[in-house]
């Protein structure tokens, strides 16, 4: 067991730095560089106003952000930079970005976790009924509901929602208020709507993957024997198939964090809710390169810690995973 | 390196069904089809037929639009935001443009966005999935490292964070997303010519003296390209609706050009007074989503079954 977690810590920790790599030297594969960018020149499509800087100007800004440095040198900084919290300057607000991540970040972890508990609770929990019942009425309905779910554009459902439980019929509050941001329990009011919508394509993820796995098990001869010798179906059920159905499951979870985080940044962009997602589409919009890098870099690392705790979770369910058979 | 006995099998097996001419020629002189019907109209399912029906009907409406569309999607009326009306079926939006127009020119940004994200994944994706196979060993770990990061990262921020180096449009918002799903392909084009590597038909060619390179192109890539096909029609509707979120979000399609997404988004402002032009958008993101994975769903069965 040791030896398998302290394997996946390793590839993990590889993963990690591939992906600042990958992040960090995205910005350098273009023509142009960041000053550039920065004074409005070759980043966006059509605009040529880079050309009327002078080019001292630019060099002097270059020298002051570090950016003359060759491009390993501004990697390492910028790396000891992160390990020490440091994520840069915002190139738009000058705010240190590390400041301007923690102000963002509230929003988004009560919207994502509350959404992930949500889909985890009513996705396995509809999951595991519709298996338990899926000769009947009621496990179909469940399974053509979730199809539903997952084919309807979640953005497009989050704007109707918005417009007619928001606006129209003054049910939720439509945006977030403007100002400085609500206490955690004034809060609460606002995420509702964006939590039970985020939650829809999760839930219905989490409900056809737990439900295909759980009714394989249940067809499995030693659920049979288990039947045959007359335990009661609330044991069966709970204790000998969910334990075996759930580990192809709780590998799905850092997936559906995944799509969290995708729809996360619609959600919140609808609802101008002050998080994470709907700040890196004004960062990308305003040209904040280390605003963008910042949180990239930042959900890579959430999900791939996600991935290696869902993988110890699995050995610990899984004694045939633990012992590499 | 010795050849593992199994390897080996799979090998034969696999070339059997799958060297082009391995099979007798039946009498009209061309080989016989794997399965009678196989790729006929009878063998698609209802679903598959039916999607790709409202597809070509989708994009035969967006390339005919001037023909079809009762205005022009940028002639701006002097009634703003009306309800549906005998002259504005769709009613009109915050400019006072005809919504029906605009939905029916927006199809073209859909579908081009989803051409330009295929061909760039297919571009990206099948020479690093094929060096992955055949390179040899230390490229193949490498690339594949490569795709496990593609892989950590929330597939929209991926874009996102591709979209900001290239500064937003529809071009460049599609170039992202067949750049983030290239991996994908990869992965699945180098799982596909794993079996290959032992098999008959390679090992003759190369001990034939043909170059590595052609063996990969001329042997192992028609053999091991049928995965990919079925994938690439199962992510164009991922596509669709991933075009419609970044138009949505402007980072894709730039307005005044007409794109349903960016469309949707601005018709929630005006929402109360015609909720319209915030509905008809998604029902076309929808029906078009669903079309396009019909249709792969109907040609995955063809390629399994058939």
């Amino acid at each position: 067991m040791r030896n398998m977690i302290l394997r996946r810590v390793v590839t993990s920790a590889i993963t990690v730095i591939g992906c600042s790599m990958l992040v960090f030297v995205l910005r350098y594969l273009l023509p142009g560089g960041p000053v550039q960018d920065m004074l409005g020149g070759s980043g966006q499509s059509g605009a040529g106003g880079g050309g009327t800087v002078p080019l001292s100007e630019i060099k002097a800004i270059e020298r002051r952000l570090g950016l003359n440095h060759p491009v390993w040198v501004q990697y390492w900084d910028w790396l000891v930079g992160i390990l020490h919290g440091n994520f840069g300057r915002s190139y738009y607000s000058d705010e240190p970005v590390s400041t301007l991540l923690l102000q963002r970040l509230g929003p988004s972890l009560i919207l994502i976790i509350g959404a992930l508990v949500i889909a985890v609770v009513v996705g396995g929990g509809l999951g595991i009924y519709s298996a338990i019942r899926r000769d009947r009425l009621g496990g179909r309905a469940v399974l053509a509901l979730t199809g539903l779910g997952l084919s309807i554009p979640d953005f497009w459902l989050a704007t109707m929602a918005a417009g007619v439980l928001g606006l129209e019929l003054h049910i939720f509050p439509p945006i977030w208020p403007a100002g400085p941001n609500p206490s955690f329990l004034a809060s609460i009011r606002y995420v509702i709507l964006p939590v039970l919508l985020l939650s829809i394509v999760a839930g219905a993820f989490i409900c056809r993957q737990l439900h295909s796995s759980m009714a394989d098990t249940l067809r499995s001869p030693y659920i049979r024997t288990a039947w045959a010798t007359g335990l009661s179906p609330r044991t069966i059920y709970l204790n000998y198939a969910l334990r075996n159905a759930v580990g192809p499951v709780l590998t799905l979870i850092p997936l559906a964090f995944a799509a969290l985080v995708s729809g996360t940044v619609l959600v919140e962009y609808i609802f101008n809710i002050p998080g994470l997602g709907s700040e890196i589409v004004t960062a990308v919009i305003n040209l904040d390169y280390p605003v963008v890098q910042a949180i990239v870099l930042l959900l890579a690392i959430v999900v791939a810690v996600l991935n290696l705790l869902a993988d110890i979770g699995l050995g610990i369910l899984d004694p045939r995973i633990r012992r590499g058979v | 390196m010795s050849v593992q006995p199994e390897e080996l099998a799979r090998g034969l097996a696999t070339q059997h069904e799958l060297v082009p001419g391995a099979e007798p020629l039946n009498r009209s002189g061309r080989r016989p089809s794997r399965r009678r019907n196989a790729g006929r109209w009878s063998e698609f399912r209802i679903g598959a037929r039916i999607g790709l029906v409202v597809t070509a009907v989708l994009v035969l409406a967006g390339i005919f639009a001037p023909l079809i569309a009762p205005d022009n999607p940028l002639q701006l009326f002097p009634q703003i935001t009306q309800g549906p009306s005998l002259h504005h079926l769709l009613g009109t939006d915050l400019d006072g443009r005809d919504v029906l127009s605009r939905l029916i020119y927006g199809s073209t940004s859909a579908y081009e966005g989803v051409g330009i994200a295929l061909l760039v994944t297919v571009i990206i994706g099948i020479p690093w999935g094929l060096i992955a196979g055949f390179g040899g060993k230390v490229a193949d770990e490498a690339l594949m490292r490569v795709a496990d990061m593609f892989f950590s990262f929330p597939a929209l921020i991926l874009t996102i964070g591709i979209i900001s180096v290239l500064g937003p449009s529809l071009v460049h918002s599609m170039v992202a997303v067949g750049v983030a799903f290239s991996p994908s392909i990869a992965r699945l084009l180098r799982g596909a010519t794993l079996p290959l590597r032992r098999a008959d038909f390679v090992l003759v060619a190369s001990s034939l003296g043909v170059r590595r390179a052609r063996i990969v192109i001329r042997h192992v890539l028609p053999n091991a390209i049928a995965p990919v096909l079925v994938q690439l029609f199962a992510l164009a509707s991922i596509t669709l609706i991933i075009e419609a979120a970044l138009g949505f979000l402007a980072l894709g399609a730039q307005p005044p050009a007409p794109s349903w997404g960016n469309d949707l988004a601005t018709a929630y402002t005006y929402f109360l007074s015609n909720p319209t032009a915030t509905i008809a958008p998604g029902v076309c993101i929808a029906i078009a989503a669903w079309s396009l994975s019909a249709l792969g769903d109907g040609i995955r069965e063809l390629f399994i079954f058939g």
